[in-house]
């Protein structure tokens, strides 16, 4: 991924730092799709999504001082990101690991027919079927890059549960691929 | 554990990215960090105001010693009788006064901030105490004017005040959400 570079935009930094606009329009520029898309998926609506990535630069652009170059600055914003999203589902009163032991996974059975399935847009449209929890957990770590010990601190959950949760996620986003699949 | 779901996946990583933020997004953001700035600049120059009240203290206590001595009946003066300009303009202004004391006190509490918010009103507060006293044995136009002073100060220290804890509103509002 290409904000995975460490300070590869620390001059445009620099100069957000010290206040010049048009650095934080460059900033903008560079990260805004790849932030949109990860609220987008944490969150499920256009509207929701543009709102707290809004409110998550705003917010970094007002603390860009405390950026010290210690992680890339995609992962410093990224972080900022991830927990306006995160959030924003708690502020909607979705308890999601207890949302998600409720849910019923169906045991896994020919893993082959997933080349039928395997196409990037109904990949995408299934993950956003999954429900709150499962699609956090799934989309962090296989999307975003985080372990499971980073999700468990976003979370406040346990290392074990998240790990638990991705493979259920997994088992899900099957389940729903082969819905579609079969009587989508 | 790398099965071929999630092979696949990241092999499309990129082409998960399909959405995009709408192009009002940026304006907004770019408001919001205008307002900000503006901000700031309204903390410092709440200082400067602070300043003001403690300069405008010093000279109201040095009219009001001069004139303190003889005076000392107690009895409140009838400034309607004396200035009924003064009586007019004090009446507004401190209904103004009440008016914004009453909904500091009521924020500062909600969001416990102490009673230091009160502190240079309730001194100039005072100090008014003794000029309007001072008004009836002259020197007018000195003490007029220090009166009128000491009440748009109060109202220019209070709406101030108002403005900072109404920032510090927002920005609870915001804390709360950084996890």
């Amino acid at each position: 991924m290409e904000i995975s570079y460490k300070n590869k935009h620390a001059k445009i930094v620099d100069r957000c730092v010290q206040g010049d606009q048009k650095a934080f329009y460059e900033i903008y520029q560079l990260y805004s799709k790849a932030m949109f898309n990860i609220c987008f998926r944490i969150l499920g609506t256009q509207e929701v999504a543009e709102d707290v990535l809004q409110e998550a630069f705003v917010n970094a652009f007002q603390n860009i001082k405390s950026y010290q170059g210690k992680a890339s600055f995609g992962a410093w914003l990224k972080k900022i990101v991830v927990n306006k999203a995160i959030s924003y589902l708690r502020k909607q009163q979705l308890d999601m690991v207890e949302l998600n032991e409720r849910m019923e996974v169906h045991d896994d059975g020919a893993v082959d027919d997933m080349d039928l399935i395997m196409k990037v847009e109904t990949i995408r449209e299934a993950i956003q079927k999954l429900p709150n929890g499962f699609r956090v957990v799934f989309s962090l770590y296989l999307l975003e890059g985080y372990d499971h010990k980073e999700i468990a601190e976003i979370l406040e959950i346990s290392e074990s549960t998240s790990k638990s949760q991705y493979n259920r996620a997994k088992k899900k986003l099957r389940d729903i691929l082969r819905e579609e699949v079969y009587y989508g | 554990m790398d099965d071929r779901l999630e092979k696949y996946i990241k092999a499309h990583r990129k082409d998960m990215d399909d959405k995009s933020p709408s192009k009002d997004v940026w304006g907004t953001i770019k408001n919001e960090l205008k307002d900000d700035s503006k901000q700031r600049y309204l903390s410092r120059s709440v200082i400067y105001w602070r300043a003001a009240a403690v300069i405008l203290l010093l000279i109201t206590s040095w009219l009001a010693f001069d004139k303190l001595v003889p005076n000392s009946n107690g009895d409140s003066v009838e400034i309607a009788r004396i200035n009924p300009q003064l009586f007019e303009a004090e009446t507004y202004y401190i209904s103004l006064i009440d008016e914004k004391r009453e909904e500091i006190r009521a924020m500062s509490q909600k969001y416990g901030l102490g009673n230091d918010f009160l502190h240079e009103i309730d001194q100039l507060d005072s100090m008014y105490a003794v000029l309007k006293n001072d008004m009836a044995t002259g020197d007018e136009e000195n003490l007029v004017d220090a009166m009128i002073l000491n009440l748009q100060l109060r109202i220019e220290i209070l709406n101030q005040q108002l403005s900072i804890i109404q920032s510090i509103e927002n920005s609870q509002q915001d804390e709360t959400i950084i996890l």
